[in-house]
């Protein structure tokens, strides 16, 4: 069971009140933004949770929305073949990797503006940070196909999306767009950045958080297990104690 | 019908699990092996991680060693003073065993660690088995001698010497001690009881009755894989409580259908069938090993961070 906040009319309604308030000024072009549920809570059924990005914009400039989730090292093994036997060989280990990856956009990104701002600002899946720990200028370039890899294997989990998402626009105003989390995306603080895209230049960004907290049974026995692993032990081997005298007991009768 | 295994951290039907600790559980039944060598290389066929299948099937032999341990206490067939020394060696093996099992889990080479003892362990023991059984299918057909009631073997002549009354013997403590030990390694890295082993071990170089080998093999060997769940846990978190259960659950049921199926077939022809199957899949977790990958990258979240 997921929780979500009802899509906030009220919010909205405030952000086109400031926007109101604030067009007169000399900058044409401003972004709200917000999300529908600023902390999602996973419980039992693991469906995943559906997260609704919106706001309002004025003037003609492209949305580009990114969300970015918490991030931990991690390592990719490549399997050789050694005697026969495919092994696991070479490997690289790569700091800060995004546990979860989205973009979406009003268009094709590279119809809002060239390359090499998207490489600067690292937005897509292609321009991510991935840095191979203790890498050379020459590790960097052997370490390519384990960061091909890597975003290969995130992508298959649903973590990372390299197609980018639509964001409906209505009223040449109020926007939209919606990101599935998938149940097994990692717990802890998102980024969503909102940015206004004008003639190839960033005018304006705007970020807000939301939280991915798993709750319930699963949660406690998995924390149960990292956190104080010696009582989870114990408790593996009296639950097998147990249930095997419970085994033997019932079936002695019958 | 899915569930949700915490610490393996995937969603996976019930009733396949059920379905295969059940079938397990049959063959165990009607064989009187434990079956945890049929059932980690199987569960890491359905996709369970190599070093969870390991540390949550050790906890399932505890479970289901308590289970069968239980009738032979109550018969007299446990040598407790030779389960005690046997487990002296056995607590040893299995904490180096985890140890190695984390030391090779960090270089990212327990999966082949796994494998590879796998296929030696399930081509030999198959080997063994059909062979065995084919042997006694002939010697049923051609009746021989009579067989010597006790025997003296070279280890009998080792110092340390203690008497096991309830196993009439008189020998050292050392080979039960190094018979306990490798057991508790086996224990711990491929999350098996090791009965197919300890067994014939009691009884060929021991000396040791049959029954009272049986039982005592199930003692220790529910020391020992307690311990090695123990450690897994506490060491590498790869125990997976949920897991575990339902596969008991699946296994007791199916060892209570499986008892009574043995009960009414012929032995040696049962022996060479199992054999068969124990090859078989010792072949897949060679061929697994052979063939080229569809990815021959793999992803895992940094150690100790």
């Amino acid at each position: 069971m997921m929780q979500r906040a009802r899509f906030p009319i009220a919010a909205v309604a405030t952000l086109l009140a400031g926007l109101a308030v604030e067009a007169p000024r000399a900058r044409a072009d401003q972004i709200v933004g917000d999300v529908s549920a600023r902390l999602i809570e996973i419980t039992s059924n693991y469906t995943g949770a559906e997260v609704v990005m919106f706001g309002a914009r004025t003037g003609r400039g492209d949305i580009v929305i990114v969300v970015r989730g918490p991030t931990q090292p991690e390592t990719v093994r490549r399997k050789s073949q050694i005697a026969g036997i495919w092994i696991n060989a070479a490997s690289a280990t790569f700091n800060d990797v995004p546990g979860f990856y989205a973009v979406a956009a009003t268009r094709p990104l590279l119809e809002i503006a060239p390359a090499h701002l998207w490489a600067s600002l690292q937005i897509g899946a292609e321009n991510l940070p991935l840095l191979p720990r203790g890498a050379s200028a020459e590790g960097q370039t052997a370490a390519a196909p384990f960061r091909e890899a890597l975003i290969r294997s995130k992508e298959t989990a649903r973590l990372y999306h390299r197609d980018i998402k639509p964001i409906e626009v209505s009223a040449g105003t109020l926007f939209r767009a919606g990101v599935a989390l998938p149940a097994h995306a990692p717990d802890g603080g998102y980024y969503v950045t909102f940015y206004l895209v004008n003639r190839g230049a960033v005018v304006e960004t705007r970020n807000v958080f939301f939280f991915i907290n798993k709750a319930g049974f699963e949660r406690t026995v998995y924390d149960f297990a990292h956190q104080q692993p010696l009582a989870y032990g114990a408790l593996a081997v009296a639950i097998a104690a147990l249930g095997g005298w419970l085994a033997a007991a019932l079936f002695r009768r019958s | 019908m899915t569930i949700y295994l915490p610490v393996a951290e995937l969603s996976i039907n019930v009733l396949l699990l059920l379905g295969l600790g059940g079938g397990v559980g049959l063959l165990s039944g009607m064989f009187g092996v434990g079956g945890g060598f049929l059932m980690t290389p199987l569960l890491i066929f359905i996709g369970i991680p190599p070093a969870i299948a390991v540390g949550t099937e050790a906890n399932q032999v505890a479970a289901a060693s308590v289970s069968g341990v239980l009738a032979h206490w109550r018969r007299g067939n446990v040598d407790l003073r030779m389960g005690l020394v046997m487990l002296a060696g056995g607590g040893v093996g299995s904490a180096f065993g985890v140890w190695v099992f984390r030391l090779l889990r960090e270089v990212g080479q327990v999966d082949l660690m796994i494998s590879l003892t796998y296929v030696l362990l399930l081509g030999v023991v198959g080997a063994l088995m059909v062979g065995e059984s084919f042997r006694a299918i002939a010697r049923s057909r051609h009746p021989a001698g009579q067989q010597r009631l006790h025997t003296h073997y070279w280890v009998h002549g080792w110092p340390l010497k203690m008497r096991f009354p309830r196993s009439k013997l008189y020998i050292s403590t050392l080979p039960p001690v190094i018979i306990g030990f490798i057991a508790g390694i086996l224990a711990a890295i491929m999350g098996v009881g090791g009965g197919f082993m300890l067994i014939p071990a009691m009884i060929y170089l021991l000396g040791m009755p049959t029954v009272v080998a049986v039982g005592t093999s199930l003692f220790q060997i529910i020391f020992v894989t307690s311990i090695a769940t123990f450690l897994h846990a506490a060491t590498n978190q790869t125990v997976d409580v949920i897991l575990a259960l339902v596969l008991l659950i699946g296994a007791v049921i199916g060892a209570q259908i499986g008892t009574r199926i043995g009960a009414r077939l012929k032995a040696e022809q049962l022996r060479a069938l199992l054999g068969l199957l124990v090859l078989s899949v010792g072949f897949k977790v060679g061929y697994d090993l052979v063939v080229t990958p569809a990815d021959l990258f793999s992803v895992v979240p940094q150690f100790g961070e």
